[in-house]
């Protein structure tokens, strides 16, 4: 058994290859014409884009105005103008230490007013101490 | 140069062993890439029948032959510029229309899994030889039958080497793989074919 007798026949006839050529040399026909058409349009369009590009203005860039610098006018300060109170402190212990009950009571009786008066001249300054007394005594063994 | 000397230098060019494409073929070649219509038609009329002729030995269906044939010459145009001159112009050119019987039977296989069942059926049967009403002993018959069941790798590396008588080395190039797994290949389907031929010859006793 021979292997080259395997489909050894030749499937198409004559008229099927001049067909095939015909086909083939039409779609390379159809191929060659179709390009430079393409490639005009593309040319054209290039063209377009390169004058649209060239010609059309551009808006005009928006001029920012400078800000004007503001000065600040150095502050006055009132010569003989008494200061007004700008801090009223009170000193308190900052740590709540466990204490007698007796001295807790007393200390809640009698506590001390700080006020401190600030005047124009940073070197004056007015602190006012008082002692608070409760003037009726609430407290005290019943 | 008509094309048929065309085709009988080549021939001979190819029966001496050389791996060059003859030089009246070459000069054909370089006209046909220079945009000569006239000489792409010579090129067609000195290598179509070669082409339909490999296209069904793989196919087997004179529908798709006519169409894998026309679809390997308009590739070939769209390549030429890519041919290597150093190379055969035939290996070349088998290489481009195996690619498209593969491509081809690819689609097939695709419409016979999404077609409905009636037209599943023809289109299975459409695709087997004619010649398979042959008796079953008849030589050329089981041959057919027998490399027709065989894998499509092992087919084709069959179908170049055994049926169309390249070298192994061309068949290795034309299927992309190495020249070994071409040998396994044939070795693969020469022992198949030998099996089916013997077991369909003695059933049929």
């Amino acid at each position: 058994m021979k292997m080259n007798e395997f489909r050894s026949t030749q499937p198409l006839s004559d008229d099927d290859f001049a067909a095939i050529r015909q086909n083939v040399m039409t779609t390379i026909a159809a191929r060659k014409s179709f390009f430079p058409i393409v490639m005009r349009f593309a040319f054209a369009a290039a063209v377009v884009i390169a004058i649209g590009v060239a010609f059309v203005r551009r808006p005009a860039a928006p001029v920012i105005a400078a800000k004007p610098i503001v000065t600040k006018p150095p502050i006055a300060v009132a010569a003989a103008a008494p200061a007004p109170i700008t801090r009223v402190v009170a000193h308190r212990p900052r740590h709540r230490r466990a204490t007698h009950p007796r001295a807790q009571y007393a200390s809640s009786v009698q506590q001390n007013i700080r006020v401190e008066f600030r005047t124009s001249d940073p070197d004056v300054r007015i602190i006012w101490i008082a002692s608070q007394t409760p003037s009726t005594t609430t407290g005290g063994k019943s | 140069m008509t094309a048929e000397a065309l085709f009988a230098d080549q021939i001979e060019a190819t029966t001496a062993r050389t791996s060059a494409t003859s030089p009246a073929l070459l000069a054909v070649i370089r006209a046909a890439r220079d945009g000569d219509e006239r000489a792409f038609e010579e090129i067609m009329l000195a290598s179509e029948r070669r082409v339909s002729l490999l296209a069904w030995r793989i196919l087997g269906d004179g529908e798709e032959v006519k169409e894998a044939t026309q679809e390997t010459f308009l590739r070939v145009f769209r390549h030429l510029r890519r041919f290597d001159e150093q190379l055969d112009f035939f290996g070349w050119l088998f290489r481009i229309a195996v690619n498209v019987c593969r491509d081809i039977e690819k689609r097939r296989r695709r419409r016979w899994i999404f077609a409905p069942f009636d037209q599943a059926l023809s289109i299975a049967s459409n695709h087997r030889p004619a010649d398979d009403t042959i008796a079953a002993n008849d030589d050329a018959a089981l041959l057919t039958r027998a490399i027709d069941a065989l894998p499509a790798k092992e087919r084709l590396a069959v179908i170049l080497r055994e049926v169309e008588e390249l070298s192994t080395e061309e068949v290795a190039a034309i299927l992309g793989s190495s020249p070994a797994t071409v040998r396994v290949q044939v070795s693969k389907a020469r022992a198949k074919l030998r099996v089916w031929i013997e077991a369909w010859r003695g059933g049929a006793r």
